[in-house]
């Protein structure tokens, strides 16, 4: 059987958008394993009914493997989870309102969950997480430069790196990587070439944008809830 | 035991920091489970380390004793004592390590 | 024009006496140090008032954040438990002694200092409590070095010297899944660039006993590491009379330093 990830972000308390996934994926073939990287929760709408639902699948649901994402961070960095620190980026750039409507759109009994969820996952050679391994909040997109992107991926050794923070839905391979590093210490000097094997960041999108991987042949496929499979394979590719 | 503080120590030990050593040999727990030989003769190169057969589950404290026997000459018995001390680990920390472990087995389990 | 670049005092006086006047010997007096001016070693008040009294500018290191808002490193900064106690004991030991003055000045030290092409920070851009080794996968050492907007980083930190070039360098990208409008293929050419571990004036750790430090010619970009030897068992009976662990000695005189590895860089603390 194929075996397939469905990777998800950005529901944001849409329980329909969620259910419409969930659906979709039951009828798209092969083996597959739900990942929804962060941004479960926003300030927009009540997230409470897609927390439960997630935190306790139907009996029909794919079990949904969560990390936190950046409006997760905020929250907990708001209700004292990161010690002192408070959601003070989030103020400034937004303003209280937007405070006050995250921490009203999540039920307190939902928080020591939400603070239990892991920064990403490591799954074979692929690192699947929210922002970037330097920063939750950072945004990788194809615009960001190769090096940064090649850093990325090493601060998590993978080769494949699966991220959601920008919205974007996009799979760029770095094919060929080569830098000469020569080396003066006090033991002398050493010279060597370094090369990058092939590896790729891949941006899954966000709400009803999400991406399949199918993990045998490392081809991406990217999505929009809701349409029937034919139509998303020709008319959803780059965003 | 926390096994890079062991590392540490033991090298320290058999370099001379805690006075002349001629013979260093212990049994050493680790959070693993692990039961370690470690064996030094000053005359030898370098020290042998040997992971015996005996498993201990990771649950706490292992029942076995960890043991130490050091010959030497202008041997620092209270430093030596001191440094064993902070190299072990407790309960909150062997339990945090144990419990990773074992979720690590669970999750292998899983794939 | 020479600069020399000293780094990790770690309050060892009698070190920096020597590596300050190694560095006026060669009538060198443009001097930036990386910080780390205390820590671990017997003289850190004494050591601060010499960098303050000869106006050298300097970086903040990790220990001298530490000391002044509380220990802010996360334990994966110690390799190993016993490392981190000790480190704690001197934490301690070294707050305890320091001048309100001397803690002001430390507190009040700039994260990096710039000059033209030249970028000097303690640990890396990113954290001063980064260490970057010299064999660290080449592409991730660029990556600090570019992302700082610099041509030569001076970092210190590992208490290992080296200069490492990183030249030639290409990265080839293609973009994958997308409209046939879109799909493309293109290489970046990556600029050459260096670092520079300015190493250890008061705590080596490449494997013997002597102070180090670095040269730097602006006119030709030479750089050279320099070796200072000093007086080991002046500070070592210091470490002792201030009821330091005598394992702070015993590692300096042998030169054993480097039995304590630090953490590679692309090591992930999450905190």
């Amino acid at each position: 059987m194929i075996e397939r990830w469905a990777l998800v972000s950005g529901l944001k308390g849409d329980l329909d958008t969620y259910e419409l996934i969930q659906k979709d994926l039951k009828k798209t073939p092969g083996n597959i394993t739900l990942f929804v990287l962060g941004d479960m929760i926003g300030p927009e709408k009540n997230c409470n009914r897609l927390l439960h639902r997630l935190i306790n699948p139907k009996s029909n649901d794919l079990q949904p493997w969560c990390i936190y994402g950046w409006w997760e961070e905020q929250i907990l960095l708001e209700s004292g989870y990161r010690g002192d620190q408070r959601a003070e980026t989030l103020r400034i750039n937004k303003g209280e309102e937007v405070v006050k409507s995250l921490t009203n759109a999540v039920d307190k009994s939902f928080l020591d969950w939400i603070a239990a969820l892991q920064f990403g996952f490591v799954e074979l050679d692929c690192g699947l997480i929210h922002g970037s391994s330097k920063d939750i909040g950072e945004n990788l997109t194809l615009d960001t430069p190769p090096l940064t992107l090649l850093d990325r991926l090493t601060r998590l050794q993978v080769n494949r790196l699966f991220t959601a923070r920008s919205k974007e839905q996009f799979h760029l391979e770095l094919t060929e990587g080569t830098v000469n590093s020569e080396i003066e210490d006090l033991n002398g000097n050493r010279k060597k070439e370094q090369k990058v094997p092939q590896k790729a960041v891949i941006g899954i999108g966000a709400g009803k944008n999400y991406t399949l991987y199918d993990v045998g042949t490392d081809n991406t496929q990217f999505v929009q809830a809701g349409y029937k499979s034919e139509k998303r394979i020709k008319g959803f590719g780059m965003l | 035991m926390d096994p890079a503080s062991l590392n540490t120590f033991w090298f320290e030990l058999v370099n001379g920091a805690y006075g002349d050593v001629y013979r260093a040999k212990a049994l050493m727990n680790l959070p693993d489970g692990r039961y370690i030989l470690f064996n030094w003769i000053v005359s030898q190169q370098g020290s042998q380390y040997q992971t015996l057969n005996q498993v201990a589950p990771l649950n706490g404290r292992p029942e076995r004793c960890s043991e130490i026997v050091i010959q030497g000459k202008n041997l620092n018995f209270e430093s030596i004592k001191s440094t064993i001390h902070n190299c072990l680990l407790n309960d909150a920390v062997l339990d945090h390590h144990q419990t990773s472990l074992r979720n690590s087995q669970l999750q292998t389990a899983r794939r | 024009m020479n600069q020399a670049v000293i780094s990790c005092l770690h309050a060892n006086l009698p070190a920096l006496e020597a590596v300050l006047k190694d560095i006026e010997l060669q009538g060198i007096t443009n001097i930036t140090c990386l910080g780390d001016l205390v820590g671990y070693g017997p003289q850190p008040n004494e050591v601060i008032e010499l960098i303050r009294d000869k106006k050298i500018p300097t970086c903040q290191g990790c220990w001298d954040e530490d000391v002044v808002d509380g220990l802010d490193a996360c334990d994966c900064s110690y390799p190993s438990q016993l490392a981190e106690k000790r480190g704690h004991f001197a934490h301690q030991w070294t707050t305890d002694k320091l001048t309100k003055e001397n803690k002001d000045y430390l507190a009040n030290l700039p994260y990096s200092i710039r000059k033209d092409k030249c970028l000097f920070v303690h640990g890396s851009p990113n954290s001063q409590h980064e260490y970057l080794l010299p064999d660290m996968d080449a592409f991730a050492a660029l990556e600090r070095v570019e992302n700082a907007r610099a041509e030569i980083l001076f970092c210190g930190h590992t208490h290992q010297p080296y200069i490492r070039e990183l030249a030639d360098g290409s990265i080839a990208v293609k973009i994958k899944n997308a409209a046939p409008k879109d799909i493309q293929e293109k290489e970046i050419q990556l600029p050459m660039r260096r670092i520079v571990n300015a190493g250890s004036v008061g705590e080596p750790r490449h494997g013997g006993t002597k102070a180090t430090y670095v040269v730097h010619n602006e006119v030709t970009n030479e750089v050279k590491i320099r070796e200072v030897e000093y007086d080991l068992e002046l500070t070592c009976k210091a470490i002792i009379d201030a009821g330091l662990p005598q394992i702070f000695a015993w590692r300096l005189k042998n030169g054993f330093e480097f039995a304590e590895q630090a953490e590679d860089a692309s090591h992930v603390c999450e905190r």
